[in-house]
């Protein structure tokens, strides 16, 4: 059994969107050997489908997350920032 | 004191080599004080040259540079996404869409690339999109030819493959000006020759552009505002604007 973190990754409307950001996420954490589980939603459906996960990766505002951290970003999008951004997201789920 | 853009300098260099260090070795390395070094860090960091990671520790970004310009990439970026993803809703299964050069357009592709339930073809001559889109399995990706500029992006547009190909492409395009008289016009030579092939053999050109570029005029022509079969902008567009398209009978889509 793996105690595998869960990433809940939203985007504005299309979900095409959060399928390149969710397949970048788990790229990049893969090359450092950190498997992750990630979901994919719009961002208004967030507040619902918070609980359970580790943190929420979105290109776009979100509202409540009860507590759960956001990562507001388009980095897996335009390219630039991604290291960054991969060591915050490091970072978020080592707490 | 050596002045800070020369330190600077050296400092990138000395995170090259090590690697991977810390604000205190830096700091004793050069025999300034943290705080200073940390000032440095920070401005490098915001260039994008270094990253600071979990515990200070300092690495050089091995980034490569992406399509999207740095200093230019949050300019109107969340209405740009917003124009990208409508045109991804526009793919069709088994179309041919060409993928103009440009952020907007660029992030078109990139979302493209998340569609999962049709199959269709990428043309682009951009080599990071290239690479995103050729990892995805249902989907084709041609890159055209000619020299590499900007490292990361084919230019001239040699390219056999608009000597024989179709007319029937779906091209994304984008304009650096915008302007009802003068129509769309760029800023780069280089590209003018392989967007007009581009536009020449596509039926439908979907003109992807947030409303800072209307009412602009760069330096080289790329036709008449009528060459777009759609224009999708943002809800910024001048309403003056907005009716003279539509009079044209040009759609328009604000997202």
């Amino acid at each position: 059994m793996t105690d595998r973190k869960r990433i809940l990754v939203a985007c504005g409307t299309a979900i095409a969107t959060s399928t390149v950001v969710a397949r970048k996420i788990e790229e990049e954490l893969g090359r450092r050997g950190v498997k992750v589980e990630t979901t994919q939603c719009k961002a208004t459906e967030v507040p619902s489908k918070v609980e359970g996960y580790d943190l929420v990766v979105s290109t776009t505002m979100v509202g409540a997350t009860g507590g759960v951290p956001v990562l507001h970003t388009v980095s897996f999008l335009t390219g630039i920032g991604i290291e960054a951004d991969i060591e915050k997201i490091l970072g978020y789920l080592a707490d | 004191m050596e002045n800070r853009k020369k330190r600077n300098e050296r400092l990138l260099n000395r995170i090259k080599v090590e690697q991977q260090t810390t604000l205190e070795n830096l700091a004793e390395f050069f025999h300034v004080s943290t705080a200073t070094i940390r000032r440095d860090i920070k401005k490098l960091e915001e260039r994008g040259l270094v990253i600071q990671a979990v515990g200070g520790v300092i690495r050089y970004s091995q980034e490569r540079t992406g399509a999207v310009d740095p200093r230019r990439s949050n300019q109107a970026i969340e209405e740009k996404i917003r124009i990208a993803e409508y045109c991804t809703e526009l793919v069709n299964d088994q179309d041919d869409i060409i993928i103009g050069p440009g952020t907007t357009t660029f992030l078109a592709g990139k979302i493209m690339s998340g569609i999962t339930d049709k199959s269709f073809r990428i043309i682009t001559n951009s080599l990071e999109l290239a690479l995103e889109t050729s990892s995805v399995e249902n989907i084709r990706t041609l890159i055209i030819g000619g020299e590499i500029w900007n490292k990361h992006t084919v230019g001239t547009g040699d390219s056999e493959y608009f000597a024989g190909c179709h007319h029937n492409h779906t091209l994304i395009l984008s304009a650096d000006g915008i302007d009802l008289e003068h129509g769309l016009t760029i800023f780069e030579s280089r590209l003018l020759g392989l967007m007009k092939t581009m536009v020449s053999v596509s039926s439908k050109v979907i003109l992807a552009a947030d409303s800072s570029k209307f009412g602009r005029i760069r330096y080289h022509h790329l036709g008449p505002l009528e060459v777009a079969t759609s224009i999708i902008t943002d809800s910024g567009l001048d309403p003056d604007f907005e009716k003279e398209i539509l009079s044209r009978g040009i759609r328009l889509v604000k997202v």
